[in-house]
């Protein structure tokens, strides 16, 4: 039987206010890899190729190369696609966050370092200039503190998981 | 305790978030409605669906029979642009490694077994690329009479095109021949004749009918939602000196029969149709730069514009073109060597202490590096405007300009409504379409888009490019796809190709129109009812004085 005091241990003693907005950042961000992922199973002929080789900055060499592979391509997107679906459903539902959560961490860092908002890094066409700062680092921020406010143990199929 | 009302709320609090799926569910299917239902409507403006251009049909041919014997094939010209269709074909020496576009495509199921070409370094690639099975001819007409080919592909100078493929359609012989598809009006005529007779499948190397963006260009212009498209404006736009065809020139050439050095160029049978002018290595390696053997731009950069205009508005042959133009950039050149002696690539910076190669002649071409060439199809009541720098690399595209909308095919396809359009008046009024947003856009899907997660957004997409198009998200070659529907043809019997005689006549005598107009400095005429070319101001019929060969 679960314990309120072990999710208490592991949450402290927050408000109701404080773990209904973590909750919610937790949805708002699966809602937002579930679509991402959906859109790319479902669109025919999507693929990853375009966007890698179209990487500018320091890592561009590595991403080019991957785009320059046909199986590679093919790995990637299934990879891609269907990776974002599952961290949607399991961010949504609160099932696994901390896998989820490392898993969202990994691919926002790749999709940051594929298109760094760095001065003096040509950016993307189609996306705006940024300096350091872009919309890929704040949602890692907020992947972030998922990792360490596992919310799934409060409103999540986590909760499951908590032993006494 | 009450063990069983904690277990509940405990599973409650658990299952707190789930609902979120099911509205992210609702939120997908009113969003997906919503978009099929904003497309729909534009794409029902153009109800009226012609259907009745062919070439829509004949895009997506898919072979009926299940045969799949092996097709023997010889190559008769096996530089740049032959070595290219080979390795789509899937010949390549091993240590080239598989080339881009046609990684996880089907085999052609071809077999190499015949190679011809003036070029000895040429010829021992081919032969490497066959894996040893292709056999040497020192000439087609050897190739036709001796080999146990079925089909030929012919990508040779210009001035060759039109001889090697009557001889293999009156051998029997299926045919892929590179464009322009003939060097004069009359060999166009001449070729028609022969591989209609002959029943031969004949394939015009026009590849990038095949890019996929063609497809939703087609649906636009068939709908009829640009209203009546009054103007086209095409262009071809090159800066470097290989686009202009000064390409290198190797080390090892050398005619056969040179008193020392390499042996390697069959200059003697090159010059077999054309003006017999003593060996120079700039006509026979930058060949596109002079009559006796090319077709200029109107042939080689023009075609590619004005034969996909013609598939996707199903035109014919122009009733007039007028064509201006010269040589305005690329006057002279020297080929340059390092002190060394090795060759110095044309589009490299010049080392210190470079010095002209005494073996390469000062080249000055004859054919323009500039051309304007305006057609009409009064018929339709329509004129293609086309025009051509080889000194300025800015990216044009085509444009179809109607009454109701502009079709841009720049970056894919963009339509958008014309600011006073009167059938799309409501809703530039409501604000549903704006006229500097495309309306409806169609896009290349490994164009520079954003496809990560910082914006997902579902387009209809297709390809751009000439080289390369999207088939089930696999980037493509379209040399491959132009090869395969030809193949596809051969084993179906059926002489129907994407690009097949009639099309290939057409472009030819589209192209030999602007370049006799530049030629003879008047306007061209087709006169449709008795299949010639006339000139206005001139009773002769005569080909230009350049383009004569005296065989």
């Amino acid at each position: 039987m679960n314990n309120e005091n072990t999710l208490n241990r592991i949450l402290g003693k927050f408000s109701g206010a404080q773990k209904f907005i973590l909750a919610s950042l937790r949805v708002i961000i699966g809602w937002h890899f579930l679509y991402e992922g959906y859109v790319k199973i479902v669109s025919e002929g999507w693929s990853s190729a375009g966007y890698l080789n179209a990487s500018p900055g320091p890592f561009a060499g590595m991403f080019h190369a991957m785009a320059g592979s046909f199986w590679m391509v093919s790995a990637i997107d299934i990879i891609m696609s269907w990776g974002l679906t599952l961290i949607g459903i399991a961010l949504i539902l609160g099932l696994f966050t901390r896998l989820a959560s490392v898993a969202a961490a990994f691919f926002l860092i790749l999709f940051y370092l594929s298109n760094p908002p760095w001065i003096g890094v040509q950016f993307m066409a189609g996306e705006g200039s940024y300096m350091i700062v872009n919309k890929n680092l704040v949602e890692l921020a907020a992947v972030m503190v998922l990792l360490v406010f596992p919310t799934g143990v409060i409103w999540g199929f986590d909760r499951i998981f908590v032993k006494e | 305790m009450a063990g069983n009302g904690m277990k509940r709320r405990d599973f409650l609090k658990a299952a707190a978030t789930t609902p979120m799926l099911g509205a992210f569910g609702v939120a997908l299917y009113s969003k997906e409605s919503h978009d099929k239902a904003a497309r729909e409507e534009i794409l029902q403006i153009g109800k009226e669906v012609s259907g009745t251009n062919p070439n829509i049909l004949k895009r997506n041919y898919k072979r009926i029979g299940s045969a799949n014997d092996t097709i023997n094939i010889g190559i008769v010209g096996c530089g740049g642009r032959g070595k290219s269709l080979m390795r789509s074909c899937g010949f390549y020496p091993p240590e080239e490694g598989e080339p881009r576009g046609l990684e996880g495509t089907e085999p052609l199921n071809l077999k190499l077994t015949a190679v011809c070409d003036l070029f000895q370094p040429n010829i021992d690639w081919a032969v490497k690329a066959s894996g040893g099975t292709a056999k040497v001819y020192r000439t087609y007409q050897e190739m036709f009479d001796k080999s146990d080919i079925d089909a030929v592909v012919i990508a040779t100078s210009d001035h060759y095109h039109a001889p090697v493929a009557v001889a293999a359609a009156r051998a029997g012989k299926h045919i892929y021949v590179e464009k322009c598809m003939t060097k004069t009006i009359e060999e166009a005529f001449e070729v028609r004749q022969a591989v209609k007779k002959a029943g031969v499948v004949l394939q015009l190397g026009h590849q990038n009918r095949n890019s996929n963006r063609y497809d939703s260009a087609m649906e636009v212009i068939d709908k009829g939602m640009l209203g009546h498209v009054s103007l086209i404006q095409c262009y071809t736009n090159r800066n470097s000196r290989n686009g202009a065809w000064v390409y290198d020139i190797p080390k090892e050439h050398g005619p056969m029969n040179a008193p020392s050095g390499p042996r390697n160029v069959d200059w003697e049978q090159y010059v077999v149709n054309t003006i017999k002018r003593p060996y120079e290595p700039n006509r026979f390696f930058r060949w596109r730069c002079f009559w006796d053997y090319g077709t200029g731009l109107s042939g080689d950069l023009l075609t590619h514009e004005l034969d996909v205009i013609n598939m996707v508005m199903n035109l014919g042959i122009p009733a007039t073109a007028v064509a201006s133009g010269g040589v305005y950039h690329h006057k002279e050149y020297v080929t340059l060597m390092t002190a060394e002696g090795e060759p110095l690539d044309s589009d490299e910076p010049v080392p210190e202490g470079a010095i002209p190669r005494p073996d390469v002649p000062v080249l000055r071409r004859e054919v323009p590096d500039l051309l304007q060439v305006v057609y009409e199809w009064p018929d339709r009541d329509l004129t293609v405007v086309y025009n051509a720098t080889l000194s300025n690399n800015w990216g044009r595209a085509q444009i179809y300009l109607g009454s109701e909308a502009t079709m841009d095919l720049t970056n894919g396809v963009d339509v958008f409504a014309d600011p006073r359009s009167k059938r799309y008046a409501d809703w530039l009024k409501s604000g549903k379409v704006r006229p500097d947003e495309p309306m409806l856009y169609y896009r290349n899907v490994a164009g520079k888009g954003i496809e990560a997660i910082t914006a997902a957004t579902a387009q209809w997409t297709v390809a751009k490019g000439l080289l390369y198009t999207y088939r089930g998200g696999r980037m493509v070659s379209t040399s491959y796809l132009h090869l395969k529907n030809w193949t596809d043809h051969i084993r179906d019997n059926n002489t129907d190709t994407i690009c097949n005689i009639d099309d290939g006549f057409q472009e030819a005598i589209t192209a030999h129109m602007a370049t006799y107009s530049y030629l003879k400095g008047t306007r061209a005429r087709w006169d449709a009812e008795n299949e010639r070319v006339l000139f206005d101001g001139q009773q002769s019929e005569e080909t230009p004085k350049e383009l004569v060969a005296i065989g």
